[in-house]
């Protein structure tokens, strides 16, 4: 399998086909990301999207220190962040009934067929824990357990130590079990 | 190791990753000496069960599938935004005005026409700027004015000639048509006819004993009749 890198330098020397490659590669990933950070497809399409749009703009700035994988999930995350930062307000509207309904996975924005199914369920109803932590908790939640990096990888994403990286997971693992524990119980 | 102490712990142990990699545990305390807690305390169990219960959903929810269109619709935004990246700067008005007209070209084509359009319309101003006559100052004169102005340019040795020209009395010998042309000219600034009696006009021969003003009759022969001559049929021309 030919490294990212390789795409990598092929972009910067101006084949945009390169960079196809590269998202058909990451683009499910960095999805995954936004959708967990977001908690809605709409959102996390578009962040996606956003992502690899700056992701394409700024290749030149990408120094090969770390993965490209890594400085993609980092963009992402900026994005999310961006995302939350503008829906801000609009979550002030979401009341404590509408969080728990979504925790119980009974209020949604969509009605499809798959909800019926118990995984669907139970992936709703960790989004909706997942939705009611604080944004920096969020972010190392799902990086951790959804996305699979190391502590060293998040601390690179985030820009942190890889202390502060336990340290939130440790905070947001606490969250989560308050949320979550009358599933499993 | 109290429960206190482990209960702040636990999520370390949870974590594979930190429980693999780290003997110490954040705050000083040992990971054995944690389990040993664990091991003896029902409550610090239940807690330990509930976190790793928790670690465990988180872990095995599904990842969220995107939509199948998703990849293509950024592949074609990102090649969007290459092509808007080979097109010049000076090309972004003409790209504004084909994406409003929906029409697609290769970058090349587009800067191309774009700068077959500056340099036409560069060459249209510099034309304009130095090429073109520039406008004479009026000082204030009519439109006939100026044109008369013009027709003395055209032909000013005769009169000049004729100003500067010491009368002659014995020279008689004006021709006729040169004396008409000085009479029909007599509004200018050499008004050689004013107050010539009408026998001038038709006998020529008498012209320098009824005036003291300067004479057609004083101007050599040859050269005013000449000279005169073209000035009359250039306002026979004009008339």
């Amino acid at each position: 399998m030919i490294p990212d890198d390789v795409y990598v330098h092929k972009t910067v020397e101006g084949d945009a086909e390169a960079f196809n490659e590269l998202v058909n590669r990451h683009h499910s990933k960095i999805y995954g990301l936004a959708y967990r950070m977001l908690g809605n497809r709409e959102d996390a399409a578009d962040a996606t999207q956003e992502t690899f749009l700056e992701a394409y703009k700024s290749i030149k700035a990408f120094r090969f220190q770390s993965q490209f994988g890594t400085w993609l999930y980092r963009i992402g995350i900026n994005t999310c962040q961006q995302h939350i930062r503008k829906s801000q307000s609009h979550d002030h509207k979401l009341t404590a009934y509408s969080r728990e309904a979504e925790i119980n996975g009974i209020a949604s924005d969509e009605d499809s067929p798959e909800r019926s199914t118990l995984k669907d369920e139970q992936n709703e109803m960790v989004q909706g824990a997942i939705n009611w932590l604080p944004p920096k908790q969020r972010e190392v939640v799902t990086l951790y357990y959804m996305q699979h990096l190391k502590y060293r990888e998040i601390a690179e994403v985030l820009n942190c130590s890889e202390g502060t990286v336990a340290s939130r997971l440790n905070q947001a693992l606490k969250n989560l079990k308050r949320k979550l524990s009358k599933y499993y119980l | 190791m109290n429960c206190e102490q482990t209960l702040s712990n636990l999520p370390h142990l949870v974590q594979q990753e930190n429980a693999e990699m780290r003997e110490q545990i954040s705050d000083g305390s040992s990971r054995r000496a944690l389990l040993e807690h664990l091991r003896t305390c029902p409550e610090c169990q239940v807690a330990y069960e509930a976190l790793w219960n928790t670690a465990s959903i988180l872990e095995s929810v599904d990842a969220p599938t995107p939509p199948p269109e998703l990849a293509e619709n950024i592949q074609q935004h990102i090649q969007y935004l290459h092509k808007r990246q080979q097109v010049s700067l000076f090309a972004n008005p003409l790209v504004w005005c084909l994406d409003r007209l929906k029409l697609n070209f290769s970058p090349r084509f587009v800067n191309a026409t774009a700068l077959l359009f500056y340099i036409i319309a560069s060459c249209f101003f510099v034309k304009l700027a130095f090429f073109t006559n520039p406008q004479e100052p009026e000082f204030g004169l009519t439109a006939m004015e100026k044109t008369r102005l013009q027709q003395i340019r055209i032909s000013p040795t005769p009169w000049a000639d004729l100003k500067n020209t010491k009368p002659k009395a014995e020279n008689t010998s004006v021709p006729q048509q040169a004396a008409i042309a000085v009479q029909h000219r007599s509004n200018h600034f050499f008004t050689t006819t004013r107050n010539v009696p009408e026998t001038w006009r038709t006998n020529t021969g008498t012209i320098s004993k009824q005036t003291d003003e300067p004479r057609v009759a004083n101007y050599p022969q040859a050269i005013a009749s000449g000279k005169l001559t073209v000035f009359w049929n250039q306002i026979k021309t004009e008339l």
